[in-house]
């Protein structure tokens, strides 16, 4: 098994890589060294003042980063997801806590350590990828190498791999200014690459680019991690790109971890309402619970009772709200339909997107949201039935504020 | 910072603790603070000499300088003067900056080349010599342009023996005022217009703003920090100008702070220090206000700054109003370079200066500027050499001390970065006064030398290379330094590799105003320099108090040509290595 089992995770599931990437590990130069993390982060705490209002940004954070492990920060703006990377880098000081980068200490607030960024071993691709203009892209690819004191010889070579590497070695003898957003993309992520970093810190690298230059660098990044095997911290508010690209995902919520878990536990077992309408969409209805048993629990709700997973501790009488995804829901004819978790609905709108189609119905009042990949599509005012599986609902505490 | 790099014990003891702390910080950290005092020291030391001779006299507290100054009934129009002058001055001068700027950075008007010199063109020919060379053409009685527009008026039937225009006017004295110190504010907006992101203005334009609405609504909000920095710099400048109203104001009767300052400090033996201090007080109030000003608007908001992304700028189509546009330009070159160094040609090819003109061609006051051995000769040659040293150590030591206040925000550093800003905000002259004081006797001993000189210019012109280089490393955005951090550049690294290269176009204008600003100085040298160590403003005064204007003329033009090669050396040698980018 991969250094992956050395995560936070709590749920089997997270040792199972969807990607195949823990047996590809194994062969990559590097993994031989005995699995550490590259990444440590215990209790950190860091709050401003914004107009003489202290802002907590990181509130009792703790994380662990395994080698060649590929963990995507999410949230919404203001989460501080980025001032905990920018403190992992160095180039903010965190109140307390603890930082370890490649099994050596860099900060620690009770030991008044702080290892500035130019001490610590990492790599960051920025945002606005800050590229030095007045630097060819070679120049800006070798700086890092510069730096590390790497040969001439040497580093032009690696200079010359990178660039072929990342599909722009046709452009080594330009300036930034001269490249559009998706080949200045590149250069950043060459620049990052180059020094073989074990840790590389992504601060939101997509979010300047066109859709489809972000789909196509999305792909050609999670090859390249898959080829390096670094380790990467990655921040970004947009779901579909954190699914995409993590072995896990943290949910940042006002500067605490909501959830810590790979993409699928997230999307099918979201830690709370927040995460849940977070990532994705979600249909929900509120109830009461009204039975317990391990694992599973029983809530009366305006849909009848339904029984639905449970991961978190309820109790009977508890105030529930029950979720489940769009696509987990099915129409079926009034023949098919299953004596439990099935309602007669009527058929609102249909929207085809090509790849499915999303049914909106309405079941006492109740609106709901179908995603069908399937052809065969009711007309609008028609009367439909809805059956969504037991295992795909899952109930959680009515207690928290949508994102 | 209060956390250190290594934790060690430190010793308990403070001197020990203080060790502790130099011995975790890199030896740049080091260097530039130390940089940083010494600085500071040197600028203050010579203010505290004279503040102690302004209220210590024979060791006793006084205010005496102070009632003799309010006593003097003549000082309610000298500050009526100069609140005059420098308002409208400063005002005219930052509105053609923005302009200019404008045109050469934002739209089709631009001339190639000649757009990017032609605003420093002033800078080309010193105030002083250009002050000779107005004088040459206007003066009531002598002046050519007199001279022939009499001529003309006499042929129409309307005699008059002078004028009609008389350069000792306050029109004329605002008009050359705004001409001289128009560059200050422009190597400001300049930068502020050619950085400024045009997705902010293409924005404005595909909203359906017009090229008006566009430049009130997005272009001026976006340079607006710009602008105050350059109306507070330019404004400062103002204040403390003492060469046109020397050369020209003076001989008219018009009284400014700087020339009854200057009056109190050399017309009486031993100088009046205090109400020269005393009257130097009210520049000083508006000028702490400035800085205090611009150092809020910096922390506030830093909109046009340089990012990552660079685009190409996409220019805007002045159609019809191009050619007027250009037209502007161009007068300005003539306006303000071109008449008046045609009448420094004019003056130093006469042989008599008298109240009729004729074009011979004399050469006798050339020879006599290039004699060898001569005082002329001399003084040029050691300007020249002294102007260099001081104005590279000057933006030098103004970009590391400005770097270390912006980017560690250590109060070392903002303390030192605003004690260069202090002498703009002294009269030139008392600072003049306080470096003599100070440095001549012991324990420097520099009397008469030529370090004193390049220590008087340091001193006195640092404040044009702060200013610049305060605006140059605002321009960096945080995250290409940042960038280089976390590529293990260390501090030294990031500053050498990455901000001074980016800092560059905007360092070489600081280290043009302060070699112009050095080579073209009266204020200063007329203190230090001695018939032993002369320098040109030295000289110039003293060819100006013996009447000697023909030869005052050609030292002119001869000064024109050096400063005007230098500024395009270094303008072109810049060019070429930005446009093989």
């Amino acid at each position: 098994m991969s250094a992956r089992g050395a995560s936070a995770t709590a749920d089997p599931a997270a040792t199972l890589s969807d990607k195949g990437r823990a047996t590809q590990s194994a062969n990559v130069e590097g993994a031989a060294i005995e699995p550490l993390a590259t990444a440590e982060i215990h209790g950190l705490r860091k709050s401003f003042f914004r107009r003489d209002i202290e802002v907590h940004a990181i509130d009792d954070v703790s994380l662990t980063v395994a080698e060649g492990e590929f963990v995507v920060l999410l949230g919404p703006s203001g989460c501080g997801k980025t001032t905990l990377l920018r403190c992992i880098a160095g180039l903010e000081v965190p109140d307390s806590g603890t930082i370890d980068v490649c099994g050596k200490r860099v900060f620690s607030g009770v030991e008044k350590t702080h290892l500035p960024a130019h001490k610590r071993s990492l790599n960051m691709m920025f945002q606005s990828y800050a590229l030095w203009p007045h630097m060819t892209v070679a120049q800006n690819v070798a700086f890092p190498l510069e730096t590390r004191r790497t040969p001439k010889v040497e580093a032009k070579a690696r200079v010359a791999e990178v660039l072929a590497l990342t599909g722009i070695d046709n452009l080594a003898d330009s300036h930034p200014a001269q490249l559009s957003g998706g080949q200045q993309q590149r250069v950043a992520l060459a620049r990052a690459l180059v020094a073989r970093d074990r840790l590389i810190l992504f601060d939101e690298p997509l979010s300047n680019v066109d859709a489809k230059v972000r789909e196509q660098l999305r792909v050609e990044l999670v090859e390249m991690q898959h080829r390096l095997n670094f380790s990467a911290i990655y921040v970004t508010h947009d779901q579909v790109e954190a699914m995409e690209l993590a072995d896990r995902v943290i949910v940042l919520e006002h500067g605490r971890i909501a959830q810590d878990a790979p993409p699928a536990v997230v999307y099918d077992r979201p830690a709370s309402r927040y995460v849940a309408n977070f990532i994705g969409n979600a249909n929900e209805v509120r109830g009461v619970v009204c039975e317990v048993s391990p694992g599973d629990v029983a809530v009366d709700t305006e849909l009848g009772k339904l029984s639905c997973s449970a991961d978190t501790a309820l109790r009977v009488g508890d105030a529930v709200v029950v979720i489940w995804r769009p696509e987990f829901g099915t129409l079926v004819s009034a023949s098919e339909a299953e004596v439990v978790h099935s309602w007669e609905a009527k058929v609102h709108a249909s929207l085809f997107a090509g790849a499915h189609t999303t049914v909106v119905v309405e079941v006492n009042g109740l609106p709901m949201r179908i995603v069908t990949s399937g052809r065969d599509i009711p007309d609008v005012d028609s009367v439909v039935w809805v059956h969504v599986p037991k295992h795909h609902l899952s109930a959680l505490p009515d207690n928290v504020t949508r994102p | 910072m209060g956390l250190a790099s290594v934790s060690q014990a430190s010793g308990p003891s403070r001197l020990g603790k203080v060790i502790d702390r130099v011995r975790r910080r890199s030896l740049f950290d080091i260097v530039t603070v130390a940089l940083g005092l010494a600085v500071a020291g040197a600028i203050l030391y010579p203010l505290w000499f004279v503040i102690k001779g302004t209220f210590v006299v024979r060791g006793r507290l006084t205010v005496e300088p102070f009632r003799s100054v309010f006593d003097d009934h003549s000082l309610g129009s000298v500050l009526r003067n100069t609140a005059i002058i420098a308002s409208t001055s400063t005002i005219a001068a930052v509105v053609l900056a923005a302009v200019f700027a404008w045109l050469n950075e934002r739209t089709d008007a631009r001339i190639g080349w000649l757009a990017r010199i032609l605003p420093l063109v002033p800078l080309l020919i010193p105030a002083a010599a250009a002050a000779v060379g107005w004088v040459s053409l206007l003066s009531p009685v002598a002046g050519l342009l007199n001279l022939v527009t009499r001529d003309v008026l006499g042929a129409l039937g309307i005699d008059m023996t002078e004028g009609p225009i008389r350069v000792g006017s306050m029109y004329v004295l605002i008009f050359l005022y705004t001409v001289t110190i128009m560059p200050f504010a422009y190597v400001i907006l300049q930068p502020a217009f050619q950085n400024l992101d045009p997705a902010l203005e293409e924005a404005a334009r595909v909203s359906g703003a017009n090229t008006s609405t566009m430049l009130r609504r997005v272009t001026l909000p976006a340079i607006l920090p710009s602008l105050t920095s350059a109306m507070l710099l330019t404004g400062v400048v103002s204040l403390a100008l003492f060469s046109i109203p020397m050369m020209i104001g003076k001989p008219a009767g018009i009284d400014v702070i700087s020339t009854r300052v200057y009056r109190y400090l050399t017309s009486t033996y031993p100088p009046q220090t205090g109400p020269a201090l005393a009257l130097t007080s009210v520049v000083l109030c508006f000028t702490i206000a400035c800085v205090v000003l611009q150092r809020r608007m910096m922390k506030r908001q830093r909109h046009a700054t340089i990012t990552g992304k660079r685009n190409v700028s996409s220019l805007v189509s002045l159609g019809r109003w191009r050619i007027a546009a250009r037209g502007l330009l161009l007068s300005y070159v003539l306006v303000a370079a071109i008449i008046p160094f045609g009448g420094l040609l004019y003056l130093s090819t006469q042989k008599f200066w008298s109240g009729s003109y004729s074009f011979s061609l004399n050469t006798s006051n050339f020879r006599e500027v290039f004699r060898s051995g001569g005082q002329t000769r001399e003084s040029m040659i050691n300007s020249a050499v002294l102007g260099l040293i001081a104005a590279t150590l000057a933006i030098l030591v103004a970009t590391i001390v400005a770097n270390r206040a912006h980017r560690s925000g250590s109060r070392i550093g903002r303390a030192s970065d605003g004690i260069m800003k202090v002498p703009a905000t002294i009269s030139q002259l008392v600072l003049g006064v306080g470096i003599l004081l100070a440095f001549s006797g012991p324990p420097f001993r520099l009397s008469g030398t030529k370090p004193l000189i390049v220590l008087g210019l340091f001193i006195a012109y640092i404040h044009l290379a702060s200013f610049t280089a305060n605006a140059a490393v605002g321009q960096v955005a945080h995250e290409l330094t940042e960038a280089a951090a976390v590529n293990r550049a260390s501090p030294f690294r990031t500053f050498r590799r990455i901000q001074l290269p980016l800092m560059t176009p905007a360092l070489i204008g600081g280290w043009i105003l302060v070699y112009v600003a050095s080579i073209g100085d009266i204020t200063i040298v007329a203190l230090l320099s001695t018939t032993n160590t002369q320098v040109i403003g030295y000289r110039i005064l003293s060819l100006q108090d013996t009447g000697s204007y023909p030869e005052l003329a050609a030292l002119g033009v001869v000064v024109t040509l050096m400063t005007t090669s230098v500024v395009l050396a270094v303008t072109f040698a810049f060019n070429r290595r930005t446009s093989s980018r």
